[in-house]
């Protein structure tokens, strides 16, 4: 093996040359043949390559690959097939064959393994070939000379063509120019072909035209400011200038963009200038339709062109020759730094020019202005020509700004409302949105609202509740309209107690197919609520309670008199059914004397003058019984002050009633007693008396015993004190039947009477009596005159021996009742016997002092039997002081 | 005749015999020339008085007439006699334990000539009486 390995690399085989003969015109001829064929198979390998890696898109580039490996293996073997001349390294030359073999069979076997794949779909550029090929090879002569006709006709009539017709590569050169073309721009046949485009612009359009053709090319847009006619200045060839108007349309000719250009002397041709002055119509149509503004800023000479739209816009409408400055200045002051910023940055970065600014407009107000332009930059990127639009979107930003406000305002509501808002996305069957005020409610975060609900609703809301909730989950998501349904339910706080809520809740969000997608939730914590309602609910129990089971009778009766409600023992007082007792009024069961004064009182309560009466009257019971009841009515009004009901507690007196008229009868037989027993008694004692004066006067004269003359005194006077004694009950009597004749007199007629009365005791006593005050008062002028008496006389009496007698009495008019107090400087008495001295035959002094101690106890008989009350104060030796009151007697 | 004439007839109707003595006690004590007589009630003094015109005896110069009395109290005896054309003229004083209002009322609207309660001692008794007597003896003997 090592043997054969070695053979192949020796070179001491006989030289090929030694084949020729070393002919040097064989040997010669081999060998340039040799090295001439290797030169080209290595140039032709090293130009697939270039093609494979020049062409990225090139198709079936393995082949192309094996064709080059093919040839290099070919030149590789040449060359070696000339050095075997003068040297035998046929091993080396052998492997060299044996290599070129193994990939020329390869390529040859890959090709045709291809074949028909290449064949049936061969790419554009091969097909064309293909074609011309086929063409070639199977078109008759005659075609081929029509063809040549064909274009020169075509050529002929380019000619022809009064617009002028200009086609440039993309290096800008010229690569057909028609006659008009030519004479348009004072050139020369053929003169143009193969010059720069920029020859034929004025010089100032001539760089950012080329680059202008460049980019079209690069972009061939119909939108493009090119495309549908532009006026440009062309330059002849004797350098006048000349207005073009060019359309411009890109096609592929032999692989490479060529432009096409149709050119027109809009100067001297009226049809282009018709043409022309269409176009610009049209264009000016469109300016003058747009809302927007439009403007080109040769950045260059400084020179602009606004549409009358912006000028308007910018609030300079009649301005003929607008100057960039002038936009500039509608800037506002604030954003014109932003907006040079921008335009600065678009110079340097070449990105778009879009910025929204504040300018003035016509008005002189600051609107929203939305400018866009864009630049055409030559090759050292300077900027040439910039054109764009202005849009007023003030109103679309006032839009925003209002959207914005109101999404902020509505996220303050969220975060910061007093009611609790979630958002529950029903597919994912989670929250996806929970306010503060519902984390503050609830204790719960949206995480753990979330991973709670995720274990099922019981651990969220109240087991009772659950159920109800479900239901109501249901119900909101069939509901059509978005009003919401309200809830009440128990939802676990945080810290583990339950709080009620009111929840109202509707469909937040649906989706496309009109599916229901999110919930929004609002609740309420309304624990307290609820508190207040069970103890209101209580409440009303305890007063059901109270109503029903009270021992007296309870009813609430209408403005009318009608039974509203009325409790059992009301039913079981007046022996009705309840429903019967119900449909009547209390007039009609009303015993008829005593209706009138029970509606009298009612009159009161509605018209205010009092809150509440209470009287004694009668009811006709069902069973026909009259019954005496003590009446309680008090009045409900509505917040508006008008009457709502009346509330009537109605006790059943006819026990106490029965009670109060026997004691009533006894007091009357106890009084007719008392006045028949003094009136009885006073007769023998006068007997006694005259008796007793009758036997003094007869022994007067007989008899001469002063003992029985003295003890016949003491008869006379006992019986005289006795006398006194009998008709002062008598008169005590005769007051405590309450038979007063009232009658309206005034204070000071009564004190005037009284003086005179007692003008001998007063004027003996030099006593003084003052009262500045008068009154009117309803007495029985008889009685009320003896209460004043017997207390003036008694201020008298017990005066201070070494003081006068002063005596003064005033009146007082109180809301319910009068007041009359007498006050004295006499000797006055202990206060403790303030209640005793009103007590018959009570007496606080001696003998000495004339009275039978019945003076005050008349007094006070006299003033309660006109409902009144008489009361004494005093200090002993200061005086004493008497307080009457009486009713007011309102008639 | 001429005693006679100057003798005061006086009728006194009360039905207590105390009283009845009192005043007559008192009567005498005037020293007028009196007679006196007494009845217990209204009736026996309608009846003694209808007598005396039967008998055309001479009419009392006065009479003294107590209020409560039973059969015919005081005031429909006054009424019957103030009826009688013939009694109509006599002068009726009202002597009694009353001082009623209504008594007195009573009394004058049924033409009592006088009213006078009785006082409660002897002496007061004596005085009203003497009064009394000496008044009406002199307006009926010398009008």
């Amino acid at each position: 093996m090592a043997g054969l390995l070695e053979s192949f690399f020796r070179g001491d085989y006989m030289p090929h040359g030694d084949s020729y003969r070393w002919q040097p015109a064989i040997l010669w001829v081999n060998v340039l043949s040799d090295i001439l064929i290797a030169l080209a198979c290595f140039s032709i390998s090293i130009a697939l390559l270039l093609v494979i890696h020049r062409q990225k898109a090139l198709k079936y580039k393995s082949i192309f690959t094996l064709f080059s490996l093919f040839t290099l293996c070919c030149g590789i073997t040449h060359i070696l097939a000339s050095y075997t001349t003068w040297y035998g390294i046929y091993g080396i030359h052998g492997v060299s064959k044996a290599i070129t073999a193994a990939v020329s069979v390869f390529t040859s076997a890959m090709l045709f393994i291809n074949l028909s794949k290449w064949v049936e779909a061969p790419s554009p550029l091969q097909q064309d070939q293909v074609t011309n090929g086929k063409n070639a090879k199977k078109t008759p002569l005659h075609n081929q000379e029509m063809e040549q006709k064909t274009e020169e006709i075509f050529k002929f009539a380019t000619e022809l063509l009064p617009t002028g017709l200009l086609v440039v590569d993309r290096q800008g050169t010229i690569r057909l120019a028609n006659q008009a073309l030519e004479n348009m721009f004072g050139y020369q046949h053929r003169e143009l072909i193969n010059k720069k485009l920029s020859c034929l612009l004025a010089d100032e359009q001539a760089e950012h035209h080329d680059l202008l053709i460049q980019r079209y090319l690069e972009n061939p847009e119909q939108g493009y400011a090119m495309a549908a006619g532009r006026l440009v200045n062309g330059k002849t060839k004797d350098g006048h200038k000349l207005a073009v108007e060019i359309n411009l349309s890109a096609h592929l000719f032999n692989g490479e963009k060529h432009a096409f250009a149709s050119i027109a002397d809009v100067s001297s041709n009226t049809i282009q200038k018709q043409m022309f002055r269409e176009k610009s119509n049209r264009i000016k149509r469109a300016i003058d339709a747009t809302n927007d503004g439009i403007w080109e800023w040769n950045i260059q000479n400084d020179a602009v062109w606004f549409s009358p739209r912006l000028l308007q816009m910018i609030g300079k409408p009649y301005t003929q020759t607008p100057r960039f400055h002038d936009w500039l200045a509608h800037i506002h002051p604030d954003d014109k730094s932003l907006v040079e910023q921008y335009l600065n940055d678009h110079f340097s970065g070449h990105g778009k020019f879009d910025v929204v600014y504040r300018g003035k407009n016509e008005e002189d107000e600051y609107q929203w202005m939305h400018i866009r332009g864009d630049t055409i930059f030559d090759s050292s990127n300077t900027p040439l020509l910039m054109s764009g639009t202005l849009t007023n979107i003030h109103d679309i930003k006032m839009l925003e700004k209002r959207l914005q406000e109101k999404s902020s305002l509505l996220d303050q509501v969220m975060e910061k409302s007093l009611s609790a808002f979630y958002i529950y996305n029903i597919d994912k069957q989670k929250n996806t949105y929970l306010n503060p005020e519902f984390t503050y409610l609830t204790g719960y975060t949206l995480d753990e609202a979330n991973a709670l609900l995720r274990h099922g609703y019981e651990n969220l809301f109240h087991p009772q509740d659950i159920a109800k909730i479900q239901r109501h989950f249901n119900t909101v998501i069939n509901t059509q309209n978005d009003e919401g349904v309200g809830i009440q339910y128990r939802l676990k706080h945080k810290s583990g107690h339950w709080i009620w809520c009111y929840s109202r809740d509707s469909i937040f969000s649906y989706h496309s197919n009109g599916n229901p997608r999110e919930l929004l939730g609002t609740f309420f914590d309304i624990t307290q609520l609820k508190k207040h309602e069970e103890a209101i609910e209580k409440l009303a129990i305890d007063f059901y309670t109270t109503f029903e089971q009270a021992a007296v009778g309870i009813a609430h009766v209408d403005i009318n008199g009608k039974f509203i409600k009325a409790n059992n023992k009301l039913c079981e007082i007046l022996s009705y059914p309840r429903d019967k007792l119900l449909a009547l009024d209390f007039q009609s069961i009303t015993y008829a004397e005593d209706l009138e004064k029970d509606l009298h009182e009612v009159n009161q309560l509605i018209a205010g003058e009092k809150e509440y009466y209470s009287l004694e009257k009668r009811y006709l019971r069902a069973d026909g019984e009259i019954i005496w009841v003590n009446l309680t009515v008090s009045i409900v009004r509505n917040s508006d002050r008008k009457t709502s009901h009346f509330i009537s507690v109605i006790e059943d007196i006819s026990s106490r009633k029965a009670i109060q008229l026997s004691l009533a009868e006894s007091n009357a037989a106890l009084e007719r007693f008392a006045y028949s027993a003094s009136h009885d008694l006073q007769e023998p004692l006068r007997k006694i008396s005259a008796f007793a004066g009758s036997l003094e006067q007869r022994l007067h004269n007989t008899l001469q015993d002063d003992d029985a003359l003295f003890e016949l005194d003491r008869i006379s006077d006992a019986s005289r004190r006795m006398g006194e004694m009998i008709s002062s009950l008598l008169q005590l009597s005769r007051y405590s039947r309450g038979n007063v004749q009232k009658q309206p007199c005034s204070l000071q007629d009564l004190l005037c009477q009284i003086r005179e009365d007692l003008s001998p005791i007063i004027l003996e006593h030099a006593a003084e009596i003052n009262c500045q005050d008068d009154l009117l008062l309803h007495v029985d002028t008889c009685a009320f005159q003896q209460v004043l008496r017997n207390l003036i006389t008694n201020s008298i009496h017990y005066a201070e021996p070494d003081r006068t007698p002063m005596i003064s009495i005033d009146g007082d008019e109180l809301p319910n009742s009068l007041k009359i107090r007498l006050s004295d400087n006499g000797s006055g008495f202990d206060e403790r016997l303030s209640e005793q001295i009103f007590e018959p035959f009570r007496r606080l002094v001696g003998r000495d002092k004339p009275g039978s101690g019945m003076g005050l106890a008349i007094c006070r008989q006299i003033i309660n039997a006109h409902g009144g009350r008489i009361t004494a104060v005093s200090e002993k030796g200061q005086g004493s002081q008497f307080i009457i009151e009486l009713p007011r007697e309102f008639s | 005749m001429e005693n006679s004439e100057q003798t005061f007839h006086i009728l006194v109707a009360d039905d207590d015999p105390d009283d009845q003595y009192l005043i007559r006690s008192a009567m005498t004590q005037t020293g007028q020339q009196l007679e006196i007589n007494c009845v217990q009630d209204g009736e026996q003094t309608l009846h003694y008085l209808q007598r005396l015109l039967e008998l055309r005896q001479p009419l009392p110069h006065l009479i003294l007439l107590d209020l409560n009395m039973p059969m015919l109290d005081g005031i429909q005896t006054l009424e019957k006699i103030k009826a009688n054309p013939h009694l109509c003229t006599i002068p009726v004083v009202i002597y009694t334990t009353s001082a009623s209002v209504l008594d007195i009322h009573d009394a004058y609207s049924a033409g009592a000539n006088a009213y006078m309660t009785k006082p409660l001692d002897f002496s007061s008794l004596n005085q009203s009486i003497k009064q009394l007597i000496f008044y009406w003896q002199e307006t009926v003997q010398h009008p």
